[in-house]
């Protein structure tokens, strides 16, 4: 693990990931313990290396189970890396220890999928805003923090303040409460919001709203926003650059424009076919790949997309493709990890 | 005369503390063999609950009303004794989350071959090789058959769970939310699959969903959903490309796309609360063309275009011009 | 991804389980709880007031042996010549006292344990379950026994005993409710933002398992009640307190049943059994309140009523 020297500039990003890999050990029933079996690992998050600047949104998409999640909740320091290195504004957080990193975890948030599920019950808005400001000493005195709370849930989209504070969760709609959910991350002036699918659970209706805010979010105060999404529309419309990610690596990333328009990865262009339009006299023709991704804990050789490849040649059984620039890209900032492209 | 045919279906719901939320009310809708049938709307607008109500699948605080015909008999009016004929023989459905529908303790096939026996139209062997010719149907090997339902992914689960519903060869197919919690590639799978056994066995599908982009490329007609009524009716394309009731217009607006360069927008507000009388049209407080009528009188459904239905003021008026 | 009940209840807004207020709602929709709570209060108000509404004293001799109820004695006298009634009510302070005592005791060691063997699982939970596990493998009663004969029969052992034995269901059911809670995304989200363990238990996973422990508590004191009398039956207890149990082993000793004095032994046995009965129907009420899936199991019945449309008929297309 390499520790930082240098302080980067200004210019440079927000979020450095580099190499970073996280593993789960594979459950061993009993006879394989006894049999000396040797234990086996799941790489949920195999080598995955990604940039973030202040005022960027970044869209982690791919199928369940690829590892987008396990890469967030890594970054989030909710999961301990196996290897790699994560930097916050050129410091190193990976191998710091839990006091240490308590006052960067202030600066980087997370915002969940389910609005139902993060809130508690019992607690009224104003609580839940108040809560993050006690754990980090925020706010002077009890009017303070009532303020800033006020303030962050009306930058959250929920004004007048006063008509949501007192409320408890199960007397908002899902969009007022991943509002709150926000609002409770904003408290303490993040400069990076982890989104794990953050509007996947809401309905249509007021998803647009949501997304909204998290895009004023970046523009306003800079904040740098890495988004997990399954929806490829979402991240097209939203997002700066689209990474997608297979079986634990990411396979193609680039400006999300050139990813849905150009797409060069076999997988990103099967994904991208598969999304149904709107428009129902525009039907594509669905490039369905069989099957689902294997399973990480036994990964093929090669190129681990070679499995379900429509394209794949006899090279890639052998050869693992790593992200570099196309050999005809028209877009310095768009990376493939494919023999092919 | 259509093989389903659902004439102003009403459900009310008794709530604990007294009073009565009217979950649906007066859908009507016909579907005909083959055809693949969309009802789209936001959560708690009453679509899960007409679909409950057409298995007469409903809580006790339940109550119905209306007409629900299969080939012109009408299977509610006596109640629970006079659907449970048709439930699973002539409609069956897949449910919402195809985790809670199986049993962890029993193999899928197993399952599968259940209600053959219990509605006596195979005995155990034949239902047995029934089950695994159901499985290969829907594109699972008939030997993963013997595993049990947690060792299944997500998207097989949800292929067995319809390969469950077509055990005593339905001739109609409700399905709630089936590609909601899956990924988009699954998705493409399983929809492909509905698409497949609706025009091979000529199966009328109903499919229940709040995804816009997937009822518009997976069915031809669709209905629209809003404060438990159908607000508007028709072929998919008329309701994306010649939208008769505003709510339709934005739940597209609202739906990102793919290529599209537009902004998506909110519909603001939330859904009507359904517990008291709603005086004029519901979507009033959340339309962004509201005339003075929306307030006092309650918009009926009225022919728009062929085979096209929708329930706004607004279409009267320009009828009129 | 909800449940599919929770999509058929149209409501315009989503109600989620909110449990402050349980006790009211298990109140409002349980009539047996009321009863329950009713008979709580009666025992608990006359053991309070006991002294002063006493009509003899309950220690001694104001009649003749086993005289039979009587307009001046309602439920006639023991074999010493005292005043059943009185001494009921005498007993009754002290039965509550040991039930309510060895209860708050059970309370605190089951709900500690409860809640760190779920939120720190690991072995943390190893250890502190497989001590609970032995506790729970022994037979109450003749631990309790053998505690009482070596520590000696007073009061405060008894209390100790019965709250040492009766913690260990209590712990199980509070570690599964904290094991569940622990996994809750906002346990994670607090986490997430810098919460330490002890805020999180206090703040977040204690009042959402306090319900819980209420409606144990309430069941244990049941059990504590019983065990007491079961104890004291068997003359385990100090001979010089009265207690409901000590009653009954009095009545059973000196032979009121060959006597025919059914008046020393039934009332003692109908308010003990009153009590347990009262602290079920109040825990169950409360449990059933705090677990809605309970419920929620309607599908299968299907008993949906039909209605006629009145004056619409025309209106349909």
């Amino acid at each position: 693990m390499s520790t930082p020297h240098a302080a980067p500039s200004a210019a440079e990003s927000l979020l450095e990931v580099e190499g970073l890999a996280a593993r789960y050990p594979v459950r061993r029933g009993l006879t394989q313990v006894l049999a000396r079996q040797t234990r086996r690992w799941v790489h949920a998050v195999d080598g995955v290396s990604l940039s973030l600047a202040r005022g960027e949104m970044v869209a982690l998409v791919g199928e369940s189970g690829c590892g987008k999640t396990t890469t967030v909740q890594t970054i989030s320091g909710m999961v301990t890396p196996s290897s790699g290195s994560i930097q916050l504004d050129g410091a190193e957080i990976v191998g710091l220890s839990e006091r240490r990193l308590r006052p960067l975890r202030r600066r980087m948030q997370m915002i969940y999928q389910d609005p139902y599920e993060s809130l508690d019950p019992r607690f009224r808005v104003s609580q839940t805003l108040v809560e993050p400001m006690l754990i980090h000493g925020i706010g002077g005195s009890r009017s303070d923090r009532a303020r800033l709370a006020a303030e962050a849930l009306e930058r959250a989209g929920l004004a007048p303040a006063g008509a949501f504070l007192d409320r408890y969760p199960h007397e908002l709609s899902g969009g007022q409460r991943q509002r709150v959910a926000i609002a409770a991350a904003l408290v303490l002036g993040p400069d990076l919001l982890l989104a794990d699918e953050p509007v996947s659970m809401l309905d249509v209706s007021v998803r647009a709203g949501v997304l909204a805010l998290l895009d004023a979010l970046r523009r306003d105060p800079g904040m740098g926003i890495l988004m997990i999404t399954h929806d490829l529309s979402t991240a097209a419309h939203f997002a700066d650059r689209i990474a997608v990610m297979y079986l634990g690596r990411i396979v193609e990333q680039g400006p999300a424009q050139t990813v849905v328009r150009a797409p060069r990865h076999p997988y990103t262009r099967a994904l991208l076919s598969v999304v149904p339009d709107r428009d129902p006299r525009k039907a594509g023709t669905p490039q369905i790949l069989t099957g689902e991704a294997p399973d990480p804990a036994n990964v093929p050789s090669g190129c681990r997309f070679r499995t379900r490849c429509p394209v794949a040649e006899a090279q890639c059984t052998t050869a693992d493709p790593h992200l570099r620039f196309p050999s005809d890209a028209t877009d310095p900032a768009h990376e493939v990890a494919c023999h092919l492209a | 005369m259509s093989l389903l045919e659902c004439r102003d279906l009403h459900v009310w719901f008794d709530q604990t503390h007294g009073g009565q939320v009217h979950a649906v009310n007066g859908a009507s809708f016909g579907l005909d063999a083959g055809q693949r049938f969309g009802l789209v709307g936001e959560s708690g607008c009453g679509k899960t609950t007409t679909i409950l109500a057409l298995m007469g699948l409903l809580p006790p605080t339940a109550s119905v009303a209306g007409e629900v015909r299969i080939n012109g008999t009408d299977i509610l009016c006596g109640g629970e004794e006079s659907v449970r004929p048709f439930r699973w023989r002539d409609i069956a459905m897949v449910f919402q989350g195809a985790m809670n529908a199986f049993n962890p303790m029993k193999t899928v096939a197993w399952q599968i071959a259940e209600p053959m026996v219990y509605h006596g139209v195979a005995d155990r062997a034949e239902a047995r090789s029934r089950a695994s010719e159901l499985l290969e149907l829907v594109g699972i090997p008939a030997a993963a058959g013997k595993r049990y339902p947690h060792e299944f992914s997500g998207g097989m689960r949800q292929r067995a769970a319809i390969a469950m519903a077509l055990a005593c060869e339905p001739k109609i197919l409700l399905a709630d939310e089936p590609t909601t919690a899956l990924d988009v590639m699954v998705q493409a799978q399983v929809l492909e699959l509905l698409t497949r056994l609706s025009d091979e066995l000529g199966l009328a599908l109903i499919l229940v969903t709040h995804d816009l982009p997937v009822v518009a490329q997976t069915c031809e007609r669709a209905a629209v959903m809003y404060g438990g009524e159908i607000v508007e009716d028709g072929p998919v394309a008329d309701l994306y490309h010649a939208a008769s009731h505003p709510y339709t217009r934005l739940l597209f607006a609202a739906t990102p796309d793919l290529y599209g360069e537009e902004r998506i927008t909110t519909i603001p507000g939330g859904p009507p609360r359904l517990d008291s009388v709603i005086a004029g049209c519901p979507f009033r407080p959340r339309c962004d063309v509201p005339m003075e009528r929306c307030d006092g009188e309650h918009p009926t459904l009225s022919i728009t275009g062929p085979d096209h239905r929708a329930a706004c003021h607004r279409n009267e008026l320009q009828g009129a011009k | 991804m909800s449940v599919q009940i929770s999509k058929a209840s149209p409501s315009a807004e989503v109600v989620g389980p909110h449990r402050s207020g349980f006790l009211r709602t298990a109140l409002r929709e349980h009539k047996a709880a009321v009863a329950g709570l009713a008979v709580i209060v009666f025992f608990v108000v006359l053991s309070v007031i006991g002294p002063y509404i006493s009509p003899y004293s309950a220690t001694a001799q104001t009649c003749a042996v086993y005289a039979p109820p009587s307009a001046q004695h309602w439920l006639g006298c023991d074999d010493g010549g005292i005043d059943m009634l009185s001494e009921l009510i005498q007993g009754g302070r002290v039965s509550l006292l040991v039930g309510f005592a060895a209860t708050l005791i059970s309370m605190v060691i089951g709900g500690g344990f409860g809640i760190l063997s779920g939120y720190f699982g690991g072995w943390v939970d190893t250890s502190l379950m497989r001590i609970t596990d032995y506790l729970l493998v022994i037979p109450d009663l003749v631990l309790a026994m053998v505690i009482a004969e070596v520590w000696g029969a007073s009061l405060l052992h008894v209390i100790m005993v019965i709250g040492i034995l009766e913690w260990t269901s209590t712990a199980r059911i509070i570690r599964a409710e904290a094991m569940s809670i622990r996994e809750r995304v906002y346990i994670k989200r607090t986490r997430g933002l810098g919460a330490g363990n002890a805020r999180i238990i206090g703040r977040h996973i204690l009042p959402q398992v306090g319900p819980l422990l209420v409606a144990n508590t309430v069941l244990t004191v049941a059990v504590a009640i019983y065990l007491e009398t079961a104890l004291a039956f068997l003359g385990l207890e100090d001979p010089g307190v009265t207690t409901w149990g000590t009653i009954l082993n009095n009545a059973f000793q000196r032979t009121a049943i060959s006597s025919g004095a059914w008046w020393a032994i039934v009332p003692d046995g109908f308010v003990i059994a009153a009590v347990i009965v009262g602290c079920f129907l109040l825990g169950q009420a409360i449990e059933d309140t705090l677990n809605p899936r309970l419920k929620v199991a309607h599908l299968s019945v299907r008993r949906w009523r039909l209605r006629p449309l009145i004056g619409r008929g025309e209106d349909a297309i």
